[in-house]
């Protein structure tokens, strides 16, 4: 069973009728855990409508979305925010820190909604995975470097350890070398096991990706392995993930 | 972290939309709470001041009147079965069950003295009695006090062509002219007062009055209880409410009440406007970050929390702020305005209402801007779509 399945995905904004744009177009995908994949395609493509139905995050017109076998756009609204908090991480353009609150703040976002202990120590704990150390953390984004908001925001994305990750262009704000960094832990959290998506327009984002989708006019193009480049990888690869399944989500 | 701390940050990131909110509410809360506050004075002072100035009671003798008229020429009515009123029903005035509410019996005889060939109207009346209940009274001259002493209305004065301080013979008892009432616009003006005792014995009418005047605090007991329970005291009495003084009483406060309410109405849909507006407005900018917080999980109950609880301390601050302001001012607004002497200490139970409406209304204008929040979609965080 895939971890993140999509069957006969169609979007079509702006009603059913003849004045709807239809952006994604009878979509199929299967991604597996530890996969490390990008979705590209020229600007209003769909890709990053593919994105937001891939993150539990807009109803497609057509289709389903499987993430561990659940059937996501079956769920209310409201068991749909359960999921994407326990299965889906994410990486927004221009990285989407609050502004408002600290580094360590922002990483515990996910957990504030949780009534369960150690949420700062799990936070931190985050954010040393990424390089932040205690006393950036308790800067507000404002005081810290483009690279450093990146990986505040990927602290953001594993704090609650999903299984999958979604970037939405998550170096079109930064500079090369920066962007190199943010790619550099996408690629270690694929390693660790975690699907992980990307969307981007830029190919120098997509070197180290296990796998490419190419979309056009809302349709995929083009779904292309870059085999050697996983399998050189596939040794050094950590144990997958292990996914925490949510009971109530199965039984709805 | 708490989920409260986002709201609270997002209060400190936006001081100036805070401020205006918090003005809006707190202003809205001070001038509430001020016109209930001064209201309410205002209508303590108001009653008080009924009750203790003048008569709401009168009781005179239950008479039978025959009217008299032959071959089409009246000629006056014969009024028969007369049982006069004695002294000792001021005992039975004051013994009645409710006699907490008696404030003021003052006692009255009613007859012609002739003063050097002029007529008038003489009152014998209890000269502390009377004072108490007729403090509108103002005197030229001494205030009697003794069985001697006279007060003459203004007119009965000027008939007589006396002044404070001359001797005048009644009934060959010689009394002194002790004041002269200023002029009441009233049949005061043209009565003789003298003690009643005096009067009784002049006239010798043993411990007989004609009427008594009572004034009774109807604050706490209707006037209708007061009155009834006197006319079961005396049977052979009649027992009238001067209802005018109590009605207007009514209409008076009534009046203030109404003004009070419109106006505070009007300020709390202002105020619930600017809320609801500025709280859009607010939501409306902050489109990306809720999408952002419900990409991560957050339900919509979340968000719906997020926006209440951020307007809910900033309004219960503000409402604080507001109460405090019309506690301070109250006193000197109900001196000045309502020409309230003593102003009442303000009532907890009130501020402690005032403050609960306010954060109910604060409450009522944000929740349509929250459930606007809680219903935007996750996707918003995502920046083409």
């Amino acid at each position: 069973m895939a971890l993140l399945e999509i069957k006969g995905i169609n979007k079509v904004y702006g009603g059913q009728g003849p004045g709807g744009v239809t952006a994604l177009h009878a979509v199929d995908l299967r991604i597996e855990a530890g996969e490390y994949v990008a979705v590209m395609g020229p600007s209003g493509s769909g890709k990053t409508t593919l994105l937001s139905i891939l993150g539990a995050m807009s109803t497609p017109s057509a289709g389903s979305l499987l993430i561990d076998g659940i059937d996501v756009y079956g769920l209310s609204q409201e068991r749909q925010a359960d999921l994407r908090r326990e299965y889906l991480g994410f990486v927004f353009q221009g990285l989407e820190l609050v502004p408002y609150l600290t580094a360590l703040e922002n990483v515990m976002l996910p957990l504030a909604i949780l009534k369960e202990k150690g949420k700062p120590e799990r936070a931190l704990e985050s954010l040393e995975r990424v390089g932040i150390d205690e006393r950036k953390a308790r800067r507000v984004p404002a005081e810290l470097s483009g690279g450093e908001q990146g990986r505040v925001a990927i602290a953001r994305a594993i704090v609650n350890d999903p299984p999958i990750i979604m970037a939405d262009e998550p170096v079109g704000s930064l500079d090369s070398a920066t962007g190199r960094q943010i790619l550099d832990l996408l690629r270690e959290l694929a390693d660790e096991g975690r699907a992980v998506v990307m969307v981007t327009h830029n190919p120098e984002s997509t070197e180290d990706v296990d796998r490419i989708i190419r979309i056009r006019d809302g349709r995929v193009e083009q779904d292309s392995r870059q085999d050697a480049r996983q399998d050189a990888r596939q040794d050094a690869r950590l144990l997958p993930v292990e996914v925490q399944p949510m009971a109530s989500l199965h039984t709805r | 972290m708490r989920l409260s701390k986002i709201p609270l940050r997002n209060v400190r990131r936006h001081p100036s939309r805070a401020l205006l909110l918090g003005l809006v509410i707190a202003v809205t809360v001070a001038v509430t709470a001020t016109l209930a506050l001064v209201n309410l004075s205002a209508e303590e002072d108001l009653a008080r001041q009924v009750d203790e100035y003048g008569a709401n009671i009168v009781v005179i003798p239950r008479s039978e009147e025959l009217p008299l008229s032959y071959g089409g020429v009246d000629l006056g009515g014969l009024t028969y079965d007369v049982e006069p009123l004695h002294m000792s029903d001021l005992d039975k005035i004051r013994g009645i069950e409710v006699a907490e509410n008696v404030n003021r019996v003052a006692p009255k005889l009613v007859d012609v003295a002739e003063i050097d060939g002029t007529r008038v109207l003489a009152a014998g009346v209890q000269w502390e009695q009377e004072f108490g209940l007729k403090r509108w009274w103002h005197i030229r001259g001494e205030k009697p006090s003794g069985p001697s002493d006279v007060l003459l209305g203004a007119e009965a004065a000027e008939s007589l062509g006396l002044t404070p301080g001359d001797q005048v013979s009644l009934k060959g008892e010689s009394l002194r002219v002790k004041g002269v009432l200023e002029e009441t616009g009233t049949d005061e003006d043209g009565i003789l007062f003298l003690d009643l005792g005096v009067a009784q014995r002049l006239w010798d009418r043993g411990d007989e009055v004609s009427f008594i005047e009572v004034s009774a605090w109807c604050n706490t007991c209707p006037i209708e209880t007061i009155n009834a329970q006197i006319a079961a005291e005396m049977p052979y009495a009649r027992v009238s409410s001067v209802l005018k003084m109590a009605e207007s009483r009514e209409l008076l406060i009534g009046q203030f009440r109404l003004f009070s309410m419109v106006l505070s109405g009007l300020m709390a849909a202002v105020g619930v406007l600017i809320v609801l507006s500025t709280t859009l407005g607010a939501v409306r900018d902050r489109r990306r970050e809720i999408g952002v917080f419900r990409s991560l999980g957050y339900r919509r109950y979340h968000i719906l929390e997020i926006v209440l609880a951020e307007n809910l301390a900033l309004g219960g601050a503000a409402a604080l702020i507001g109460v405090g302001v019309a506690t301070a001012v109250q006193g000197p607004l109900a001196r000045r305005l309502a020409g309230v002497v003593n102003p009442l200490a303000p009532p907890p139970l009130v501020l402690a209402a005032v403050l609960v409406t306010a954060l109910f209304v604060v409450l009522l204008a944000t929740l349509y801007p929250a459930w606007a929040a809680s219903r935007l979609s996750p996707s918003l965080a995502l920046r083409e779509v």
